[in-house]
């Protein structure tokens, strides 16, 4: 284990300094320089505004990748989380301020997060069930799936949940926001749970026996029906949290224009880069909020927001592939 | 004759310190069958593996038509001519027997027209009486026609040397003459054959000498006119030796079949992976403390009758029935839940899973049981309970939170079986439970399923029928996926062969 963690932290040192050196070829980083980018990566640590913001932007890649660290280890590829996501941030905004009942936020928090989560497992339970039955490949149909959230999502922001002129959603009034400590914690013990679930309980024995060998697992009863829709359900429930999150935390409102960045793809990749480990996947979202929050101030000096996407994405392979090289 | 190959002072030593091979000396001569005869784990297979350059030998020599030979992989030795027939030859189940020929001729770096190669092959097979039709897919092909298409590619490749391991084990007594006679007509045509077997009179049937392996050395080197029985035996088992092979002992008294049933399988009928019926109509009962035999050459549908059993496969007609339950519709949980042990034939991958821990592998098995809890995993009583499990296996483990990859073999073959019998089951049902496995733990095996067997009740299904006949109070025989014969104690060894090659 402790092994698997020395080359990703080699994996994440080269990714790094490829993305600096890549960027450097394309020139993107004149505008700041490496000053800049130091001086900001200090900033993002040590001043609490970005601190916060940071645990901010963690809800909802954190909530995705926990549950995705349990599908992945029954090697249920899911890419769903995004379009979950999408679904919860969806459900939450319709409960806060189109569904007329009016709640107290305390009463409306828990509800929409509880909903968020409900609706994104039976999101998860549909491409499970299609996996099960009728042997339908997961990824397809969660990609599949994240279009279909997003061109639903899209349509209520330009049709019957527009406002005024633009193609945008009534916004999440004040008393219903939450702040960065809530998510933290939220993400805190969902990563609690899962490890939980993942070491101490039957379900995850099956599950490590499912994704190791399947026959095994068949042969002696963990019924691979049961493992798979389980871990679609858990997977989908913690990312419609995490789209809760995103609605309740920063978000706000719906636009076709300005919905996220993809933060249940970014689940994804943080998913294996920690090796599908929860507690580790945790601190790799943030590692991964941070890496947001540190674009967004140096788009201030004119760095396009694709290069952190990029960055991201350079990290995880080269960590995934240092895993690999680094066998010994 | 002229010498082909010869080994000088051979000694391997395996991983953890095994010595396979020790001090071995052997010439090979051209034209000549070699028999190479020993019990198992007596090294002759390691033997054949060094010269087929997949072994590689702490010291001594192979020299080869006068010059040193090093193989450093089996590529090696097809160019010098060398063959190598596996126990189990590997084929590509889903090419044609045509296409998986083309493919190892590639692999040994030959180019080849295919119309005119198609010819030679005809050629070939018909000089070897070996009816194969080439269009046929690999995984149609019983273990006998593997042998065959072995040796067609052997002599399209113009093999010098053939070795065979242990090529009969899945022959029938025609087949073995037919085997036999295309042998000798290779031999004449000056090649040379190492033909590598436990049985005797295969070795005095087939052989122009014979070379004996006990324990990695060479104990002797006998002309056929010089061998006889009585003398080959004395050199595979040491002067008091006798009795282990050809005489099988009864392990216990024969059980009056009066008891109730523990499982009863009625009219069963399954289809294989390909949707080919390969269990037909098959009925057996096994009945409280009897241990109960299938015995059969591979591939006559046990593997099918036993997933079925087991739950793993769903029957098209017929019952399984469980202590008077019909159970045929259930899946595998619900039957280990009830009571019953598996033992699988494959260790990982199908008995124990790769990359888990010891105690993980202990508790998957235990996991549907109720009384391991609805949802939460006790650790600590799981630790206890997987020494007490390597407790029964008397291995040494360090500690059961090490990988079960860690495990030798023989090791996990225990520890997978141990676990199962902890379970305290009603019924075993075991495929090939000692397959693989050396002399030794074979028995530590036997022994364990036997005595567990005497408190409930067991089906094992096995290719090994000196096996069966030493364990089995009931032997039922097995051939194109029906029960061809169901045999009492004291057995007719000669009638459960004819019954198995019906």
């Amino acid at each position: 284990m402790l092994r698997i963690e020395f080359r990703s932290l080699i994996g994440v040192i080269v990714g790094l300094i490829t993305g600096y050196t890549l960027a450097l070829i394309l020139g993107s980083i004149s505008p700041a320089g490496f000053k800049g980018i130091v001086d900001s990566l200090i900033w993002v640590y040590t001043n609490s505004t970005p601190l916060l913001f940071s645990l901010t932007l963690l809800g909802p890649i954190a909530c995705s990748a926990i549950g995705l660290t349990i599908a992945y280890r029954a090697r249920f590829i899911t890419i769903g989380s995004e379009g979950q996501i999408l679904l919860g941030s969806i459900v939450t905004l319709w409960l806060v301020e189109y569904s007329e009942l009016n709640l107290h936020p305390l009463t409306a928090i828990p509800i929409s997060l509880l909903l968020s989560g409900f609706i994104g497992a039976l999101s998860g339970l549909v491409i499970g069930l299609l996996r099960v039955y009728i042997n339908v490949n997961e990824i397809l149909v969660s990609l599949m799936f994240n279009y279909t959230v997003l061109y639903i999502l899209n349509h209520l922001a330009s049709g019957p949940w527009r406002i005024g002129a633009f193609a945008i959603t009534k916004s999440v009034s004040e008393e219903y926001r939450i702040g960065p400590l809530l998510i933290a914690i939220l993400s805190i013990v969902l990563a609690l749970l899962s490890w939980f679930i993942l070491t101490q309980s039957k379900l995850g024995l099956a599950v490590e026996v499912y994704g190791k060998a399947p026959r095994v697992a068949e042969t002696y009863g963990l019924d691979p029906r049961t493992v798979i829709l389980s871990v679609a359900l858990l997977s989908g429930f913690t990312s419609g949290i995490g789209g809760a999150l995103m609605m309740l935390g920063f978000q706000h409102s719906l636009s076709p224009m300005s919905v996220s960045p993809g933060y249940g793809y970014m689940g994804v990749l943080v998913s294996w880069l920690s090796a599908n480990n929860p507690l580790i996947a945790l601190l790799a979202s943030w590692f991964f909020s941070s890496i947001l929050v540190l674009g967004r101030s140096l788009q201030a000096s004119g760095l396009p927001i694709g290069y952190v996407l990029a960055i991201q994405s350079i990290i995880v392979l080269s960590v995934m592939i240092a895993r690999k090289i680094m066998v010994r | 004759m002229k010498t082909f190959l010869s080994i000088r002072n051979v000694r391997v030593v395996y991983p953890g310190g095994v010595i396979a091979n020790d001090d071995v000396s052997l010439d090979i001569r051209e034209g000549e069958i070699l028999a190479l005869l020993g019990e198992n784990g007596a090294g002759k297979t390691t033997l054949i593996r060094v010269i087929a350059g997949l072994v590689k030998p702490v010291s001594g020599e192979l020299i080869l038509g006068g010059r040193r030979y090093k193989p450093s992989s089996y590529r090696d030795a097809l160019e010098n001519g060398i063959y190598m027939v596996s126990q189990m030859p590997q084929f590509f189940d889903g090419l044609t027997v045509l296409e998986d020929i083309v493919l190892t001729l590639k692999l040994a770096g030959k180019s080849i027209d295919v119309k005119e190669f198609k010819v030679r092959v005809k050629d070939i097979a018909d000089r070897l009486g070996a009816k194969v039709n080439l269009n046929s897919y690999c995984w149609s092909l019983s273990m006998g026609e593997k042998q065959r298409v072995e040796l067609l590619k052997a002599l399209l490749l113009d093999s010098k040397m053939l070795m065979l391991d242990e090529p009969t084990t899945h022959m029938t007594p025609l087949e073995f003459e037919l085997f036999k006679s295309t042998l000798r007509s290779l031999a004449s045509e000056s090649r040379s054959i190492v033909f590598v077997t436990h049985k005797v009179h295969e070795a005095l049937a087939v052989a122009d000498r014979i070379a004996v392996m006990r324990r990695g050395r060479i104990v002797g080197i006998l002309q056929r006119e010089e061998a006889s029985e009585d003398l080959l035996i004395k050199y595979m088992f040491g002067e008091n030796g006798h009795d282990r092979v050809f005489t099988f002992k009864p392990y216990s008294k024969v059980i009056h079949t009066t008891r109730e049933p523990v499982l009863e399988v009625l009219d069963l009928w399954v289809r294989g992976s390909y949707g080919q019926l390969v269990v037909r109509g098959v009925n057996l009962i096994v009945r409280r403390g009897e241990v109960v035999g299938v015995a059969g050459i591979t591939g006559n549908g046990q593997k099918e009758l036993f997933e079925a059993i087991i739950g793993l496969r769903k029957p098209i007609r017929g019952k399984v029935i469980l202590e008077g339950e019909d159970v045929t519709g259930r899946g595998p949980a619900y039957r280990v839940r009830k009571g019953v042990a598996i033992i699988p034939e494959e260790r990982i991958g199908w008995g124990l899973a790769p990359g888990l821990t010891i105690v993980m592998n202990v508790m998957l098995s235990l996991l549907p049981l109720n009384s391991m809890g609805r949802f939460i995993i006790n650790w600590g009583r799981a630790k206890e309970i997987a020494r007490e499990v390597i407790a029964i296996t008397d291995v040494k483990v360090q500690s059961p939170d090490m990988m079960v990859e860690s495990l030798s073999g023989g090791n996990m073959q225990r520890l997978m079986v141990a676990r199962e019998l902890y379970k305290k089951p009603k019924l075993i049902i075991a495929m090939n439970p000692t397959g693989g496995l050396d002399f030794q733990t074979s028995k530590i095996v036997r022994e364990m399923v036997v005595d567990s067997a005497r408190a409930s009740a067991a089906l094992i299904i096995s290719e090994d029928l000196e096996e069966l006949l030493e364990i089995s109070d009931r032997v039922y025989v097995m051939s194109g996926g029906s029960i061809r014969g169901v045999f009492e104690r004291p057995f007719n060894a000669g009638d459960i062969i004819k019954a198995m090659v019906s």
